[in-house]
């Protein structure tokens, strides 16, 4: 599998973060599929083939999924679990990408078996990093069970 | 013997003068044959209207018949006794007054005489009575007062039973109220954190992002006010984050230890001098500062106080950060002391305000949350502190834990 076919599942509902997250992706020059789930129901529906994607073929799962928290319907942290409680996605790489620095935050993502946590800085510079970072780790060095 | 005789009546008569109670002899048939001067004294007679008069004479009227017949059986069964024990004796004076008496009996059998004579030892107990009727209405006003002091306490008690049960609602209430204000902070926490920082991020990551792919069509004065637009709002990020940790500062659980404060700011120290060693500072730390304290909290304090010392002495070419404590009214008061610029005394008080600034920005950078952290530090330890300076002449840290 080339790289470029790796792709990524970003859940994201705010269409700012979304497009800024889409910018600091391309300024690092990580040119993988980008799909993009705006609440958590979507992304559940994205991952096991349900509702709008039930013709998806389900054996294709994300190398890895950019998981915000703060989601309409289903938030970030019932979505994580959802993954971690199903035996086809258990082992993907969820990793959180929110705005809260908020202890318990971090604790509970990591209770329920988050893979990182990294949280957005003001400064579009050191996001863009925080990008370039994540890719280079999740995408290239990592080497995932699936 | 005739003087003989005469000797042993005058011991008698001596005797019987001598007696402290009033004496009475009597025949057998209860006719005053004897009394003493204490009798006369006593029931107001001279000695020639007592003797051959009955001895019920002496008594109020209605006890005069009953007597008779005791007397009657003390002459059958003569011995010395008290008499009328267990009842209140009264004698009667000549002029009609009555007092309580107590009478004791013995038999007199006198040589040559016949019959069995009775000698009655009559002491008035007036005074004795007068005690003990006094000491029963103390007891009683006692028992009163005690009975009225018991239902005062009583009283008392269930004013405090009650007034603790509603103290202990109130208390109730308050910590109900309380966990419900610290809940609305902490989703209002939770919500500045979040939903104010991400039209922050759009703020800046665009502005980046004109700068970056259209800086070329605009003008040094367009980009200079995108820098602007971009520093704003890093700064205000900046802010937000100096207040949500001030907010942490106030939920954050404590855990007192024993720590040692000397070593906690000389890591510190280090820190600082591994970051900045261009910076040529004289760190003079008091050794064995040992306070109870929660280590992480004290250890933002430190950071504060000694990282103040640093960016106000930054001027200096010979700057002096000192840590010590000494002893007042029984209390460790602690201090950091520099040389640095100092302060105003006049502003002292908005010294330790959130966002409070006493220099500008361009002068020493900071938002101005750092003496307002470090106050809710010592605060939570009940702690109390304030500080000494003059304009350029340093400041001085005073705390208590």
């Amino acid at each position: 599998m080339r790289q470029k076919d790796k792709t990524i599942l970003l859940v994201e509902d705010n269409p700012d973060d979304e497009l800024l997250t889409l910018m600091a992706f391309r300024e690092n020059n990580i040119l993988n599929e980008i799909v993009i789930a705006r609440d958590g129901e979507e992304a559940l529906d994205y991952l096991f083939g349900t509702g709008p994607f039930k013709d998806r073929d389900t054996t294709i799962l994300p190398q890895v999924i950019l998981l915000d928290l703060k989601l309409p319907k289903v938030d970030g942290l019932e979505v994580l679990q959802k993954i971690r409680e199903t035996a086809e996605t258990g082992y993907l790489p969820v990793v959180i990408l929110t705005s809260s620095r908020e202890e318990r935050d971090i604790l509970k993502c990591y209770q329920l078996g988050a893979n990182s946590y990294i949280r957005k800085p003001v400064d579009f510079e050191q996001f863009s990093n925080a990008i370039k970072q994540l890719g280079l780790y999740w995408l290239v060095l990592n080497e995932s069970p699936m | 013997m005739p003087g003989g005789f005469n000797k042993s009546e005058a011991w008698f008569k001596g005797l019987l003068e001598s007696a402290p109670d009033a004496m009475v002899i009597t025949n057998a048939d209860g006719t005053i044959i004897i009394i003493n001067a204490q009798t006369e004294r006593l029931f107001g007679y001279p000695r020639h209207e007592i003797i051959g008069k009955k001895v019920e004479f002496l008594m109020p009227e209605r006890f005069r018949p009953a007597h008779t017949q005791h007397r009657q059986g003390y002459i059958e069964t003569p011995k010395v006794r008290g008499m009328g024990v267990g009842m209140e004796l009264f004698g009667r004076r000549k002029d009609g007054s009555e007092f309580p008496v107590e009478i004791s009996l013995s038999p007199l059998k006198i040589a040559n005489e016949e019959g069995l004579n009775v000698i009655a030892a009559i002491r008035d107990i007036t005074k004795q009575v007068q005690s003990r009727k006094e000491i029963k209405i103390l007891n009683e006003n006692l028992e009163q007062i005690v009975q009225e002091r018991t239902a005062e306490l009583e009283k008392l008690y269930q004013e405090v039973n009650s007034m603790n049960a509603e103290l202990e609602s109130r208390v109730m209430k308050r910590t109900w109220e309380l966990e419900e204000s610290n809940k609305e902070l902490e989703s209002f926490s939770y919500s500045v954190s979040h939903d104010l920082r991400a039209p922050l991020r759009s703020i800046d990551g665009f502005s980046n992002k004109i700068l970056k792919d259209y800086g070329h069509l605009i003008d040094e004065q367009g980009r200079d006010y995108f820098f602007r637009v971009i520093n704003a709002s890093q700064k205000m990020g900046q802010l937000i984050d100096d207040l949500l940790k001030l907010a942490r500062l106030s939920r954050v659980e404590m855990n007192i230890q024993t720590n040692d404060l000397s070593l906690l700011a000389d890591a510190i120290a280090s820190e600082f001098k591994i970051a900045y060693p261009e910076r040529n500072i004289d760190f003079v730390i008091q050794p064995g500062l040992v306070a109870r304290v929660d280590r992480s909290l004290m250890q933002i304090a430190l950071q504060n106080l000694l990282g103040n010392a640093w960016k106000y002495t930054k001027n200096r070419t010979e700057a002096k950060i000192e840590f010590s404590s000494f002893q007042r009214d029984n209390k460790t008061i602690y201090f950091i002391r520099d040389n640095g610029v100092g302060f105003d005394m006049r502003y002292v008080n908005k010294l330790f305000g959130a966002f409070q600034r006493l220099h500008s920005p361009t002068e020493f950078e900071g938002s101005g949350i750092g003496l307002a952290t470090v106050k809710r530090i010592i605060r939570r330890h009940h702690g109390t502190i304030w500080a000494e300076g003059d304009v350029d002449q340093g400041a001085v840290f005073f705390f208590t834990l």
